[in-house]
């Protein structure tokens, strides 16, 4: 008996299931790079109404109208303007020596394995033991910011914040740009210094390699995040 | 005789679709691959600020969400409210229940420091007032969820 030959599929519907599903996902997918603006809580034990000198705060008003005060008497017309601002509270300008800036302190790798190898001795103490430890952990922070920084950096006092003051009917976009402002002056900040110690702006470092981690690390610990809102509360990262 | 004959024109062969639904499915996968199904429906209208400096959002992050604005529905009236879930909440003091309930549960407990992020989409004339007793109620030592993300616009 002669063999049949099989017969093929017709595979020309498959086109059309195809186009069907593909219709399907395009008309659901969307293609939104979502984007955000982060900020830390502060946690409620450290909403402790500590004295801080006028010298070491920004402070930024904004009131129910959305008008935005800086110090208490420039009236921004542009958001924007506050990130000149906050470059000129880390970065102080030396013509105007009216004006008082938080205290800045430099720290130098050798500072640091001094303070190091003061601490050591009392980390066998059983109840500060671990207090004495923590302290040796900021320290060998600081001595590897200097290492990265090239032997000594400056340290912005710990007090130094930035204040943001509202009003319960001042608009969220209004605060937005309050803290896009902040965002755009540091992040220019840390831009700079990470172009000029590593050759690479700071967006660009990734912290999933371990030596750029290290990077974003001292170029924040040299530009820290301080951002203090409403009643007295300060938050830190 | 000429080799090239100029006789009776040839039929031209049909275009063989036999490669079309490859390119097809090709286009599907990566529609089916790049597709994010909306989960739940915004209640609330809302139309985001836009900034400068952003950072690209992080799937990685366990999220949980906050819409705030004034409700589509005209009926509920035209007060800003907050969406979690599905649900309007007619009082912040909501959020902490439920908020204690997710940190129970296996999914979100174990990563509730490191991970655990409030994204907030906020329209952009809703008052602070109402987005700081939100944030009052994270604050709570028992919920202790800190990192707060708010959803923009690229100027």
């Amino acid at each position: 008996m002669a063999k049949r030959e099989l017969e093929e599929i017709n595979a020309s519907s498959m086109a059309d299931i195809a186009f069907l599903l593909l219709v399907f996902f395009l008309v659901t997918t969307t293609f939104s790079k979502e984007t955000e603006v982060e900020e830390k809580l502060p946690r409620k034990n450290e909403d402790l109404e500590i004295k801080i000198r006028e010298y070491n705060i920004l402070q930024i008003l904004a009131n129910k109208n959305d008008n935005i005060l800086v110090e208490g008497e420039h009236y921004l017309d542009d958001p924007m303007e506050i990130a000149g601002y906050v470059k000129d509270f880390f970065v102080h300008p030396s013509s105007e020596d009216n004006v008082k800036w938080p205290e800045v302190t430099k720290v130098t790798s050798q500072m640091c394995q001094t303070k190091i190898a003061y601490y050591q001795p009392y980390t066998a103490d059983p109840t500060l033991g671990e207090a004495y430890e923590d302290s040796i952990k900021i320290y060998e922070g600081k001595l590897k910011t200097c290492e990265l920084m090239g032997g000594s950096y400056n340290e912005i006092s710990p007090k130094a914040v930035i204040a943001i003051t509202l009003d319960n009917s001042t608009k969220y976009e209004t605060y937005i740009n309050v803290l896009d402002g902040i965002l755009t002056g540091l992040t220019e900040l840390r831009d700079e210094l990470s172009i000029a110690k590593f050759n690479k702006p700071y967006a660009e470092l990734d912290k999933d390699i371990a030596e750029e981690k290290e990077m974003i690390e001292a170029i924040q610990m040299v530009y820290p995040k301080r951002i203090f809102k409403a009643k007295g509360i300060a938050s830190n990262d | 005789m000429s080799k090239f004959s100029k006789g009776k024109k040839r039929a031209e062969p049909a275009i063989s679709t036999a490669s079309l639904p490859d390119i097809v499915f090709m286009l599907l996968f990566f529609f089916m691959v790049t597709a994010k199904f909306k989960s739940t429906e915004a209640l609330v209208d809302i139309k985001v600020p836009a900034a400068f400096t952003t950072e690209v959002l992080d799937k990685k992050d366990k999220s949980i969400l906050y819409w705030i604005g004034k409700p589509k529905n005209p009926a509920l009236g035209s007060t800003y409210r907050v969406q979690m879930d599905d649900q309007l909440l007619d009082d912040v003091s909501q959020i902490k229940p439920y908020l204690l309930d997710l940190r129970g549960t296996d999914d979100f407990g174990s990563v509730w420091y490191d991970k655990v992020v409030n994204f907030f989409q906020v329209d952009k004339n809703a008052p602070m007032g109402l987005v700081r007793s939100v944030q009052e109620e994270l604050r709570d030592p028992l919920v202790d969820a800190l990192t707060v993300k708010y959803s923009v616009n690229d100027k």
